[in-house]
């Protein structure tokens, strides 16, 4: 389990980090979304021991991350831009993680250079940005961290190799039940993937919570009248948006489906649609109930 | 799926960055291996085509230089791990300790460019044994050993400068300054005290300031002080490794003090020199403004450039500023309480009664295998008073007080530190009053006046200086223990002009038959003017030992312009072959 406790970081006159506190339980796929110098790669970095904290505590199975090596083993960090020297080729860094992770897995590499589309004697840096990133990925996955650390992983990435990615990820999780944290600005990568999502805003998680929660606790419906109707018919209900284009409204409502669907069908309406919320939308709708203004913080 | 129970020791880790760090620097290797085989072709060419004997000295050298460039090269690489945020990301995550890291990376670099000097050595001796053209001496593997102490001492500084420093440009610039500023700084700072006090002069040894630029060591040092050396920056890398601050890859130094102690080092170095060049180069009569100003403008502009340099442009450039003001500050304090006499060490003269005995020596002492083999005592009770009113004569004398910054040192530093300044010659005018008094209760005092005869006659201010019992004990030949003649140069003035000489040189025998007779016609004649036309330079061995190879380093002791009626002395010189 990771748990962060209380944690500040700053650069300088700038707080990265400030008081920051947030649970991932294992096997938990968590998201960290946020907009651009939220704090995300900074999170990353202090919990995997590249960064010292200035206040607070990243512990993972309870133990301190910074200079400890036997949680950093249990651990694989992929940066944003994964570092390859000038000669390292996937095959010759895997001989330096064989010798330094005690987790490394000799047939799961030799099975994951068969599975992504990489030659494994060819030198990194000369490769492209997404193959680059499936390098980083299966020299991570073969350490067989119990805790996977990912920045921006699905940046570069074709479609094929993302679904590639995304399965694989599911599968450590399910299997060895691997706990993994992604950060990231697509939202729509991490829908598909995610347990939790985090939102990170200067330094600090605004809101928390598990996928499912956030979906099912919004929902947007389509709601056509034979005539003109007056507003006040959605009184009885909780509104969070809603759009009106001729006798059609688009209404965003939060609460049980069954609930607030029972009470649109008592309006005897021509149409009555629930449609599914993207996670975006889901995020706008709940940081602009939260009172944020969520463009200035996705 | 393997056990993920964590079971790499520090070692086994170490061994694999260690093997890490190698494999990539391999090619390096094969090029620095090259050069070497490159130097050892070309010599051995040389030796065969010349049918001389290899000169181990050049081929060390070359080597050396080679090691230098190649050490410095493997270690920015290796140590670039702390400069580079993609780099840090990555070795910042692994399971290895920082520490681990960092020791291992810098064996690495030590290996990487020692280990081929060791293969060249042993290449040479199997492959060019010494009754081949290719002749090594016997203690070459010793030196080989030496210069890879040097290597590694330069390895370990330039490891710690890169903990302390954000970028790698950062890191050259200050592993340079350091190795080139800190000799000027220290100095320069040395003989500060000998231009403003009367009386205080300095002995350097003459490695004190190899000792304080690793770069370079190999022109003669002493290994020893170079393993403490690494030590002291391998523990200092050791603590500061550890909370070493990532985020600072890249932008800029990971620690403020060893920032501010180069910008301060840089400006102050610069500024003490181009104060001392000002008082050199300008004529004016206000010393201390010229020196000031001097010190000032190189400062100022040595600090801004620094600056500059390591902020990558004015980014908190007034900040910066701190600092200089604060070492301007200091230096002034320390500028001022030498030259208004804050600690009156320029008026102190012992009490007569506190005092026990008191010794006169050449200008500077002179040590031979740690021994002053000028120091004397003389405990007669007239000697020590007329000793105490001369220095209390001295000291009052206002055209001396009144001297120029650079007049008051005894040598002219900053165009040589010449022995043969120091040279007491028999039978002229007290030049210098070099006293060292042993209080009762064990402490010297030591005071050194020179250059009377430019500011007044000596002779009538202070006759003390003219007396047999200050002339005899103050010079060498009658000091110092004949074993230390090992040399005399027998001379003959032709046309006045001391330049024409033709020297011939003598043995030991010789020097030490010279100085008895010489002895003998002073005690029948005493001084006089009168030249003979004949300059005797007894000399010394600057370590008092022979090298192997037979050569000694020659240090003057003390000379003598034989007076005329010095009859047995030239007597003697005629009869030499």
């Amino acid at each position: 389990m990771i748990e962060i406790k209380n944690l500040s970081k700053s650069f300088g006159d700038v707080k990265a980090l400030c008081n920051l506190n947030l649970d991932v339980e294992e096997g938990a796929v968590f998201g960290l979304v946020g907009s651009n110098g939220a704090g995300k790669s900074t999170l990353l970095r202090v919990i995997n021991g590249v960064f010292k904290a200035d206040g607070g505590e990243t512990l993972i199975d309870g133990e301190s991350t910074f200079e400890n090596q036997k949680i950093k083993d249990k651990c694989f960090f992929i940066p944003d831009y994964p570092y390859f020297s000038n000669s390292s080729t996937i095959a010759n860094t895997a001989f330096f993680y064989r010798n330094v992770y005690s987790g490394w897995d000799e047939e799961y590499f030799n099975t994951l250079c068969s599975t992504f589309p990489v030659d494994k004697n060819r030198k990194i840096i000369n490769m492209s940005k997404g193959m680059q990133r499936q390098s980083a990925l299966i020299l991570a996955l073969s350490t067989r961290p119990k805790y996977l650390f990912l920045d921006e992983i699905f940046d570069g990435l074709d479609p094929v190799v993302r679904k590639l990615v995304k399965k694989l990820i599911i599968t450590n999780v399910t299997d060895n039940n691997m706990s993994v944290v992604i950060a990231s600005h697509n939202l729509r990568e991490l829908e598909d993937i995610c347990d939790y999502i985090g939102l990170l805003h200067k330094g600090g998680i605004i809101l928390e919570k598990e996928l499912d929660d956030l979906k099912l606790g919004i929902h947007k419906v389509q709601i056509a009248f034979n005539s003109e109707v007056s507003d006040d018919v959605f009184n009885n209900l909780e509104i969070v948006n809603k759009m009106k284009s001729g006798n059609l409204y688009t209404l965003t409502i939060r609460g049980a489906q069954k609930d607030f669907m029972a009470e649109l069908e008592s309006l005897n309406p021509v149409l009555l649609e629930a449609l599914p919320l993207t996670l975006e939308e889901v995020f706008i709708n709940e940081m602009e109930g939260a009172g944020y203004d969520i463009n200035n913080i996705l | 799926m393997t056990s993920t129970t964590y079971s790499k020791s520090k070692i086994k880790q170490g061994v694999s960055v260690f093997l890490w760090t190698v494999k990539s620097n391999l090619s390096t290797l094969v090029v620095y291996l090259s050069i070497l085989a490159f130097f050892i072709i070309i010599n051995w060419v040389i030796c065969a085509g010349t049918k001389t004997a290899f000169n181990s000295n050049v081929m060390l050298a070359e080597t050396f230089l080679t090691a230098m460039v190649i050490g410095l090269i493997v270690s920015i690489k290796s140590f670039s791990y702390l400069h580079d945020k993609r780099q840090t990301d990555m070795t910042g995550a692994l399971p290895v300790s920082r520490r681990t890291l960092f020791f291992s990376r810098l064996i690495s670099s030590t290996v990487i460019s020692g280990i081929p000097m060791l293969i060249i050595y042993l290449v040479i001796n199997i492959f060019f044994p010494n009754n081949q053209s290719m002749v090594l001496p016997d203690n070459s593997f010793f030196v080989t050993l030496n210069v890879i102490i040097y290597l590694f001492s330069n390895i370990s500084l330039f490891g710690l400068l890169s903990i302390c420093c954000g970028k790698t440009s950062d890191k050259i610039v200050s592993f340079i300054v350091l190795n080139l500023l800190t000799p000027f700084a220290v100095y320069f700072l040395t003989i500060l005290p000998a231009s403003l006090l009367m009386g205080y002069s300095v002995n350097l040894h003459p490695d004190f300031l190899l000792f304080l630029s690793p770069a370079f060591a190999f022109a003669g040092t002493n290994p020893v002080y170079w393993v403490i050396f690494s030590a002291v920056c391998l523990l200092l890398s050791f603590v500061l490794i550890k909370n070493r601050r990532a985020e600072s890859a890249d932008s800029g130094f990971a620690y403020k003090l060893p920032l501010i102690a180069i910008k301060v080092l840089v400006s102050f170095s610069v500024g003490i020199v181009s104060a001392f060049m000002f008082i050199v180069t300008i004529e004016n009569n206000n010393d201390y403004l010229i020196f000031w100003s001097g010190m000032i403008i190189g400062s100022l502009t040595a600090y801004i450039i620094i600056q500059i340099i390591f902020a990558h442009g004015f980014t908190g450039f007034l900040k910066g500023l701190i600092p200089y003001g604060a070492m301007l500050i200091c230096f002034a304090v320390l500028f001022s309480s030498l030259h208004f006499g804050w600690f009156g060490f320029e008026t102190y003269v012992p009490d007569v009664n506190d005092i026990k005995s008191v010794s006169f020596t050449a200008s500077n002492p002179i040590y031979i295998n740690g021994v002053n083999i000028t120091a004397h005592e003389v405990y007669d009770k007239k000697v020590i008073e007329d000793t105490v009113k001369a220095h209390k004569k001295i000291i009052s004398i206002e055209s001396f007080k009144d001297r120029k910054m650079l007049e008051r040192t005894k040598v002219n530093y900053l165009y040589e530190k010449n022995n043969e300044s120091d040279i007491k010659e028999l039978g002229t005018d007290a030049l210098n009053f070099n006293v060292t008094y042993t209080l009762k209760n064990g402490i010297k005092i030591q005071r050194n006046y020179s250059n009377f005869t430019t500011y007044g006659d000596a002779s009538t201010n202070v006759p003390f200086l003219q007396s047999e019992e200050y002339t005899v004990n103050s010079n060498p030949l009658f000091v110092c223990d004949e074993k230390y003649f090992i040399f005399v140069e027998v001379e003959k003035l032709e046309d006045e002009d001391f330049a024409t000489y033709g020297g011939i040189q003598r043995e030991s025998k010789t020097a030490k038959k010279l100085i008895r007779t010489i002895k003998e016609d002073y005690k029948k004649y005493g001084f006089s003017s009168s030249s003979s036309g004949y300059l005797l330079t007894f000399m010394t061995s600057n370590y008092g030992e022979k090298k192997k190879d037979g050569e000694v380093s020659l240090y003057p002791l003390a000379s003598v312009n034989v007076p005329s009626n010095y009859s047995k002395t030239l007597n003697l010189i005629k009869s030499l072959p």
